[in-house]
């Protein structure tokens, strides 16, 4: 990442929107034109998804601890040592906060705020309403300034979705393989297990960004929340068969080999989908796949050709690709309902390498 | 606070923080200016979170260059008071000079704002000279404070704060097998365990934050190590709520000796991870050792209690999710054991 150029742009950015503040503040004749100001740059983020979400943070935020902190006042009384004990405390759970919910730490800090206005005699309904006022007005300015001086956009989701995809076709695949004659390209596979493993953190954390990134959008973002839920549990199901592969037993698996390799070939290419500009629906060859297998080994269970360990294995084998399959054909429902233009990735970007 | 504060650091350095603002307030109290007090306080109170860097001689520069950096803005803000367009000059180069210099902060952090949070108050609320002066100063005297307070007044030690972290995870996680083993104990439905799986994320991040501040050194690389285990730990309860879904949908009377031994299993895994790793003895339970499990045994477990039911097919996929659950309590057994061998990483210990 060029934290360089990132770094200049968002200086830019906010020395811009300084200037803007302050030509509002004496176009409206503000009385604390400061606290303007201040939000105006303290929202500002590196994209504009993040800048949007902490101005509407720190505006429900500021009403809120407005609210609360004026309830909590008329309680404490005016008792001096009272208010003090109050200060410390909000500030104490203002740092707690920090770097933890940026919402929690504004509360707190608007609280902190009442308490020093009362502390000074001059706490009233109508300072209240002027830092709210201000602290929209600073938002507003931030957003404007956000504008001017364009963020990148965050692209961070759309790698992540594409890292998931690729490693959960990965993993499906090495996976499979352990039970049934493929070729999984072995290589990646350890790599793609610990991604598998760390990037759904990250992709919680991107997808957080993403309505505010999108917040003219808000049919794309209930199908981008889709698609992310949908592809968490695609890596679940993958991680989940190569856990039970470990414990199959292959060589005892032989009577079934045609219905589970038919199987592992339409799960397989059911993932396929994924990295296709005109995805097929695979999702119902599975299931006729996977109920033939399952069918075929509570046959040979009866006749006594496999034991009930190999059926439960193929029960469980099968839920999972049927799983599996139902996982791509949402995402890949849902891809095709979005917008071109939307963070998410393209039917290239979800090709396995090598 | 054990879930989103696992290590305790957030509590301890907020109540370092309140130590640093009090004495601040009685320091600056007999100048009799109640407006010098609160600009000092405030400056203790932002230099305390100018902590980052990951040495601590790294840390000390940081704070010092933010310390004395800010004194100077919060001089040439108190000095524009009063001239409009000076004022807004400064206040347009302050903000970007206060975006800039995180690009020479450690990790990135935003802290560099509250030196402009500092300039604007100065400008704002600033008197005639020497005014601008004092304000300067007393912002100038939150440095030592905060400096003494942070490096030498219970200064935090990032690998043993880590491993109170890990104990309070594997708490937790030891907390939402109760809930399994209860669960099937009274052979109610599975809970539904993704408040939990929630709780134990925020624990694993909070946690994993705590390796930023070790990075480059041996110790961070162990507890990397521990933390990709731990995460690992997490996933399991995911897969756990995948895998239990279909047994939920059943009674499972009908496989009580398969319940009875994954049941047996998640207390086996529990009490690993309340107690200790297991011993390698198998068995280990009957001695009070916690026992090590066997998937493949509890596996071999449920398929005979499942072959024992007459018209067994009907039972399959509850079956097959019970032996699903009984290979993730191997698993969480397992990964407990790992993290033990991690955290007993020399490296760990020696920093300690």
């Amino acid at each position: 990442v060029n934290t360089l150029s990132i770094d200049l742009r968002t200086s830019l950015r906010a020395a811009v929107a300084v200037a803007m503040a302050s030509g509002v503040v004496h176009l409206l004749s503000l009385q604390r034109a400061y606290w303007a100001i201040m939000v105006a740059v303290v929202v500002l983020a590196e994209t504009w998804g993040s800048s949007i979400q902490k101005a509407v943070q720190r505006v429900a935020a500021t009403t809120a601890g407005c609210i609360v902190g004026w309830g909590v006042q008329r309680l404490a009384g005016s008792a001096q040592w009272v208010q003090v004990g109050l200060l410390l405390v909000c500030i104490f759970l203002a740092i707690y906060f920090r770097g933890y919910s940026y919402s929690w730490m504004m509360f707190w800090i608007t609280i902190y705020v009442v308490f020093l206005f009362s502390l000074l005699h001059e706490w009233s309904v109508k300072i209240a309403l002027l830092r709210l006022e201000d602290t929209i007005i600073g938002g507003l300015v931030a957003i404007a300034a956000t504008f001017i001086v364009p963020p990148a956009r965050a692209n961070q989701l759309r790698t992540d979705l594409a890292d998931l995809w690729r490693c959960s076709q990965a993993q499906l695949a090495s996976a499979l393989a352990a039970i049934v004659p493929l070729d999984a390209g072995e290589k990646e596979v350890e790599a793609c297990r610990d991604n598998l493993y760390s990037s759904v953190e990250t992709l919680r954390a991107h997808a957080a960004v993403a309505p505010y990134e999108n917040i003219l959008r808000p049919l794309a973002v209930r199908r981008i929340r889709v698609m992310v839920e949908q592809t968490e549990a695609l890596g679940r199901h993958a991680l989940l068969l190569a856990e039970l592969v470990r414990f199959g037993s292959p060589h005892r698996l032989r009577p079934l080999g045609p219905e589970l390799t038919a199987a592992a070939r339409a799960a397989l290419s059911a993932t396929h989908q994924l990295a296709s500009e005109s995805p097929a629906d695979c999702e119902a060859e599975v299931r006729r796949a996977c109920d033939a297998l399952e069918k075929r080994a509570g046959e040979l269970e009866r006749s006594g050709e496999i034991d009930a360990t190999e059926l439960l294995f193929i029960c469980s084998v099968a839920f999972h690709l049927v799983r599996v399959s139902a996982c791509v054909a949402r995402i890949v429902a849902m891809r095709r309902q979005l917008p071109a233009n939307a963070e998410i990735p393209a039917a290239r970007e979800a090709v396995v390498s090598g | 606070v054990l879930v989103n504060d696992p290590g305790f650091v957030r509590v301890r350095h907020a109540t370092r923080t309140i130590v640093s603002v009090a004495i601040s307030l009685v320091c600056l109290h007999p100048l009799g200016n109640p407006l010098l007090a609160l600009f000092g306080a405030f400056a203790t109170a932002a230099f305390m979170q100018a902590n980052s860097g990951v040495t601590i001689r790294q840390r000390m520069l940081v704070m010092s260059a933010m310390g004395a950096g800010t004194s100077l803005l919060v001089f040439a803000g108190g000095f524009c008071h009063g001239h409009r367009v000076a004022a807004e000059i400064f206040l347009i180069v302050a903000a970007a000079i206060c975006f800039w210099a995180r690009h020479y902060v450690p990790d990135r952090n935003l802290f560099t704002l509250y030196a402009f949070v500092l300039a604007v108050l100065a400008e704002t609320d600033s008197g005639p000279w020497p005014q601008p002066l004092w304000i300067g100063l007393v912002v100038l005297s939150g440095l030592p404070i905060a400096f003494v307070v942070y490096f030498y007044i219970w200064p935090p030690s990032f690998p043993r704060r880590f491993a109170i972290a890990v104990r309070s995870f594997l708490t937790l996680t030891a907390r939402h097998m109760n809930g399994i083993v209860t669960s099937l104990e009274r052979r109610r439905r599975w809970p539904n365990n993704e408040k939990d799986v929630a709780s134990l994320r925020a624990t694993l991040a909070a946690t994993d934050t705590l390796t930023a501040r070790m990075k480059g050194a041996a110790v961070g690389q162990a507890a990397d190590r521990v933390v990709r285990l731990m995460r690992r730990v997490v996933v399991c309860f995911e897969l756990l709520e995948e895998s239990v879904e279909a047994a939920s949908q059943r009674e499972l009377n009908d496989l009580a000796r398969a319940v009875a031994a994954i049941e047996n299993a998640f207390r086996e895994a529990r009490a690993s991870f309340l107690t200790g790793p297991p011993a390698t003895e198998p068995r280990a339970s009957a001695s009070g050792q916690v026992a090590e499990l066997d998937p493949e045994s509890l596996r071999d477990t449920v398929a005979q209690d499942f072959k024992s039911i007459p018209d067994h097919a009907r039972d399959a996929r509850a079956a097959a999710a019970l032996i699903e659950a009984g290979l993730l309590a191997a698993r969480l057994q397992e990964l407990r054991v790992k993290i033990a061998i991690a955290l007993r990483d020399p490296a760990f210990n020696e920093a300690r």
